[in-house]
């Protein structure tokens, strides 16, 4: 096991790897984009075949709804799948704090040193948890509850302290 | 402002059923005048032209804003707490749908006061009767599209959410039934909404843009309407009635205490009433001529739907065989439903034999069937559903005495309107007209004080769910012993705003 756990699920575990953590928070999707694709695709070609029957019978203004309607199922792919292999993984090992996070098109990584690290709860817009670093601050935990955050933070301001 | 800007699904959904109850309510007022008007022989009431108007108002209204609606509140509520998501997957996108609504059924009410009237080409707005209408029929246009654009969403929607948003370890064949017959139904919607949104815009390019798409005059071809029509039309009819055949599902395993008979093949004759639903449409046309060919293949594809049909109503009936049989009534309403919905199957499968419709073709006849349909299938599915479901939506049990008077009341006030209407198209009695012949007063007058009896035994229903939302007695997590969906099973009484933020692993 990597240590990556679906994060929204029941529970939040930790697993300790050599006295650290590691920790993958992931939104739960229960379809891979490909799969999605597929999906919207098969829609999309179905409703332009029967755009593209009816334009050879001479009822042509049938087709551009069909491909505007292509259009919105496209754009549904676009919003939903650029978003569904969005991840936090947050390890802590070596005096290490490491955060790699992918959202949308975008990653990240960031190391922290795991000393001069504060876990901050902020009840803004509901609850966010903050890394506070001398530098810098980064949000985390965005995949998780409101309940599930208030306990993955206690866990981790734990870890930290040890 | 909160029910404005709402992205919640369960207050949308709330939205979708209030709207569909309203929408029920003034295409109801509509039948009640129609029937009011076939009281008696000649003209009573109404000029022949508001007649007109009243039954195309009325089909648009109890199609488009009522049935559908109705069952799009359903899958609001219920889509996401089946399958253990948080909301929709677009929930701005939700709101948008749903708003989109009281916009066109706006547009189709203010047609009345247009000049000329609505238009009274029947809701099927056949060419080229919509040419010569006045400027109602264009607002009639513009709402059909945004109704059309409402469903488009809202189908783009259930997709995406019922494929990516189930909890760890639902799998497809997990789901709920009702889940699923909403998958099928949001496909089937987006494979036929663009061609009811192109055939209304030929109609409307014909009109006022100098086009002859179904003019014959200019070169058109208007049984080229009928068949882009009924390609949208006759899927139209399985959009409406496959959610129903869900909650059906639903209902009648949670009152038998069994679980469902046979779930892989209701989903696979699920699939199958909605692939065949393409390939049927010309039965609705048999007699603009056809090739005895065409007229044969429509025939028989027609008949094959009878047989994925034929296994869901096995397999209901199977559900129930040896089952810990209660009447509460949700099941009271799934009975009726597979009683009636049944009889108009078999009505359904008269008519699709080529000699026989073109003898009933047009006649009331057609209209009995089709309402055994409409009302009996999907109608009553929707009170099952509401029934069903109320306890969880609200915390508190509805009046069971008066919940079982409003069915009985419906199911006998149903039977007066339409099994008489098979006497009279049989009879040969024409749909779509304001007098008759004295030989048909009778059945007549019976079906026209079966719609007043039905119309006022609604007001019972309005007041069982007022009655139940304000002091109905508590309800527990699960009023239903045999229910077994994520809703009842993981989630408290009444269902909080927010549910599932977590989803649960289902085994």
């Amino acid at each position: 096991m990597d240590g990556s756990q679906n994060i929204p699920r029941r529970e939040l575990a930790f697993l300790d790897e050599r006295g650290g953590f590691s920790l993958t928070l992931k939104r739960n999707c229960s379809n891979s984009p490909a799969g999605f694709a597929c999906a919207c695709g098969a829609l999309a070609v179905a409703a332009l075949a029967i755009g593209t029957g009816f334009a050879l019978a001479g009822a042509w203004l049938v087709l551009p709804f069909a491909g505007l309607e292509a259009l919105a199922l496209g754009a549904a792919f676009v919003l939903y799948a650029r978003h569904a292999a969005d991840y936090e993984r947050i390890e802590l090992g070596a005096g290490r704090l490491t955060v790699e996070v992918a959202d949308a098109q975008r990653s990240a990584r960031y190391e922290l040193d795991a000393r001069r690290v504060q876990v901050c709860v902020r009840n803004e817009h509901g609850v966010r948890v903050v890394l506070r670093g001398p530098k810098e601050e980064l949000e985390v935990g965005r995949n998780l509850d409101a309940e599930a955050r208030l306990r993955f933070a206690a866990e981790l301001d734990k870890r930290l302290r040890i | 402002m909160r029910w404005i800007t709402t992205t919640n699904h369960k207050d949308i959904g709330t939205l979708y059923l209030w709207f569909s109850f309203i929408m029920f309510s003034v295409g109801g007022l509509m039948a009640v005048g129609i029937r009011m008007e076939l009281f008696s022989p000649g003209l009573q009431v109404m000029d022949p032209d508001f007649f007109n108007q009243l039954t195309t108002m009325h089909g648009l209204i109890m199609v488009f804003g009522a049935i559908m609606p109705v069952f799009v509140g359903f899958a609001n509520w219920q889509i996401p707490m089946m399958i253990g998501a948080p909301d929709m997957a677009f929930a701005r996108l939700n709101n948008w749908s749903f708003w989109l609504l009281p916009f066109a059924a706006t547009l189709l009410v203010l047609s009345f006061f247009m000049p000329g009237g609505a238009p009274g080409v029947g809701w099927t707005m056949y060419a080229p009767l919509t040419v010569q209408m006045g400027i109602g029929m264009d607002l009639t246009i513009f709402a059909v599209h945004i109704l059309g654009m409402s469903s488009i969403l809202g189908s783009i929607n259930i997709i995406t959410t019922i494929l990516n948003m189930r909890a760890p370890g639902m799998t497809l064949m997990k789901m709920p039934l009702f889940v699923w017959t909403w998958l099928i139904t949001a496909y089937l919607l987006v494979a036929a909404m663009p061609v009811l949104a192109g055939a209304v815009t030929m109609t409307l390019t014909d009109r006022h843009f100098g086009t002859s798409f179904f003019n014959a005059a200019g070169g058109g071809d208007p049984v080229l309407y009928q068949h882009v029509f009924w390609f949208f039309g006759h899927p139209e009819v399985y959009i409406i009635a496959l959610p129903g055949f869900g909650v059906i599902s639903q209902v009648i395993p949670a009152f038998s205490r069994k679980p469902l008979f046979g779930y892989a093949s209701m989903v696979y004759a699920t699939s199958a009433i909605a692939i065949i639903s393409f390939i049927v449409w010309a039965h609705h046309m048999y007699t603009v001529g056809m090739p005895v060919t065409g007229q044969l293949f429509f025939m028989y594809a027609t008949m094959l739907v009878a047989v994925p049909t034929g296994v869901k109503v096995f397999n209901w009936v199977a559900t129930m065989w040896k089952g810990s049989l209660t009447f509460e009534t949700p099941m009271l309403f799934a009975c009726g439903f597979l009683f009636m919905f049944t009889l108009g199957g078999f009505t359904g499968l008269v008519l699709s034999l080529v000699p026989i419709d073109i003898q009933v073709h047009d006649t009331y006849y057609v209209v009995a069937h089709f309402h055994y349909v409409m009302v009996a299938g999907a109608l009553f599915a929707a009170f099952a559903g509401i029934y069903f479901w109320i306890p969880k939506w609200t915390g508190h049990m509805y009046n069971e005495t008066l919940g079982k008077i409003h069915f009985w009341l419906t199911l006998v006030f149903f039977n007066m309107i339409f099994f008489v209407q098979h006497f009279l198209g049989l009879a040969g009695m024409p749909r779509r007209i304001p007098d008759y012949p004295l030989m048909f007063e009778t059945w007549n007058k019976i079906s026209s004080l079966g719609a007043f009896g039905m119309g006022l035994a609604q007001l019972l229903f309005l007041y069982v769910v007022i009655d139940c939302i304000r002091k109905g007695a508590p309800a527990p997590q699960k009023p239903w012993e045999g229910a077994d969906s994520l809703e009842w099973t993981h989630l408290p009484t009444p269902v909080p705003y927010h549910t599932f933020e977590t989803p649960p692993v289902v085994k």
